[in-house]
């Protein structure tokens, strides 16, 4: 594989690495790339390898998707998620295990992962923000859509107001005025300017509509990789939570969140209900990961759900959580994992441990999805497998 | 643009929401004590007295020169794997 070994490689490069992934007759039994039905603004294709036994044929087999690269300046997430394509293809063909640090995937658990799991991973979500921001030097975060033309009023600054912020543009609570008391109450922005800007519609942009058509393949589990924080988020993210005793229902439709967390939290103060026991199940999975990573390079991620400090609409992984619920249809455990201390981490210092974070705490998550999860709301907690 | 860690009383820590120019960061680490840590980008440097005088401790991990060093670094990178491209004339990268 090609990628190189001294910056961190252009999008157009990691398209090509998938694409060789796929070409190469090692891998041709359980690794196929094809590309996301949409092109970018700047025209880019972006493209996802699936990996598995494609004659494995069972039903039951869980869907997993990894994504990274929605943030245009959070640089080690599309290039740890291409190597792990690459580490995990090689362990398989030459029944090896993987060990980073003292995290390890047994030689076995790697042919369980591969032989029981339908991997989807999307290294590179927002193609155009990650090679501008890799060519500038500067740490932008949203999409290249151009900017609206007149500039809405308060709005001067052209460049300022190009793009859309991916992970504020999918469709759960996304026009959180009708969802929250405040516009404070939550870190989301209907100003072009802004790094957080929602964008003109839920689903407007490409990229998103491009994890969407993923998501629509019903994974068991998702995690979408970010900077920074050296956090694993899991839900909710839209508000605190309320577990509750039975089935998560549908979002509440109502103006009545508050963005408050303890200590702040006002007398009935609004929280979004969830099952108790799918929250348990998330919380062990999110603990797993974290784990994984303090024993890949001695640094333990913190495990928390996303609203704590502060509430976020629009975002990948709540909409992944939510779009089923109240259906009976599986229920996504949906995670975002956010690596590293900040943006543009130095490729040659700080890109290795990160990038064996990253993948550390996701092979800890796919071991323990080898266990079918069948029913919308029933947890997976087995903690087995890598560590 | 800076990167910061903020340490102190959970409560101030989250009643920083929704000034302008603060954005924190999802995840909050417990330090015992009543004591939590935070990570944030502030937009200016000017923020950071603001956020002391709420009894705040602030650490800046990245400041905006430490950003402007690895930008700089990061098109040098670029320049040397793609010497051929042409620089955008409007600002100045060499695009892949």
């Amino acid at each position: 594989m090609t990628l190189p070994s001294d910056r961190y490689p252009t999008a157009e490069e990691i398209h090509a690495e998938l694409v060789a992934f796929a070409a190469d007759p090692r891998f041709s039994a359980i690794c196929t790339v094809s590309d996301l039905p949409e092109r970018s603004h700047e025209n880019r294709a972006t493209n996802f390898v699936r990996i598995g036994r494609q004659d494995a044929g069972s039903p039951n087999r869980n869907r997993v998707l990894f994504t990274g690269g929605v943030h245009a300046r959070e640089w080690a997430p599309p290039t740890a998620l291409t190597n792990l394509i690459s580490v995990l293809l090689e362990a398989f063909v030459a029944s090896s295990a993987i060990s980073i640090g003292n995290s390890t995937c047994r030689a076995d658990h790697v042919r369980q992962i591969i032989e029981t799991v339908d991997l989807f991973i999307m290294p590179m979500v927002n193609p155009d923000g990650y090679n501008f921001s890799l060519s500038t030097g500067t740490p932008w975060r949203k999409n290249r859509r151009p900017a609206p033309s007149p500039l809405p009023p308060g709005c001067s600054d052209a460049a300022a107001a190009i793009g859309v912020d991916i992970n504020r543009n999918f469709d759960v609570l996304w026009d959180f005025d009708l969802f929250y008391l405040s516009p404070s109450a939550v870190q989301s922005s209907k100003d072009p300017c802004e790094d957080i800007f929602i964008g003109s519609a839920a689903f407007s942009e490409p990229e998103s509509r491009n994890v969407r058509s993923l998501l629509q393949r019903e994974p068991a589990f998702y995690v979408d990789v970010h900077m920074f924080g050296r956090t694993v988020l899991h839900s909710w993210g839209v508000e605190e939570n309320l577990p509750v005793s039975a089935a998560t229902p549908a979002l509440n439709p109502g103006r009545v969140r508050d963005g408050t967390t303890p200590p702040n939290n006002p007398p009935n103060a609004y929280r979004e209900p969830i099952d108790s026991s799918f929250l348990g199940g998330i919380e062990a999975l999110a603990n797993l990961m974290a784990d994984a990573t303090g024993l890949a390079t001695g640094r333990r991620y913190t495990p928390t759900p996303g609203a704590l400090p502060v509430s976020i609409s629009g975002a990948a992984d709540d909409f992944a959580f939510s779009r089923n619920l109240g259906t009976s249809r599986l229920l996504t455990r949906a995670f975002t994992l956010e690596c590293g201390t900040g943006f543009l981490p130095d490729f040659v210092t700080e890109h290795p441990n990160i990038e064996r974070e990253v993948q550390a705490a996701l092979l800890a998550l796919l071991a323990n999805a080898v266990t079918p999860v069948t029913t919308a709301s029933s947890s997976s907690n087995s903690c087995r497998g890598c560590s | 643009m800076l990167i910061i860690e903020i340490e102190g009383a959970p409560e101030a820590i989250i009643g920083l929401n929704g000034i302008k120019g603060i954005k924190l960061q999802s995840g909050l680490r417990d330090l015992g004590g009543g004591r939590v840590r935070a990570s944030a980008v502030l937009a200016s440097a000017d923020l950071v007295p603001e956020i002391e005088a709420r009894s705040l401790v602030v650490r800046v991990t990245m400041d905006e020169s430490e950003i402007e060093r690895r930008g700089a670094a990061q098109r040098e990178a670029m320049r040397r794997a793609f010497p051929d491209r042409e620089p955008d004339p409007e600002d100045g990268s060499r695009k892949p």
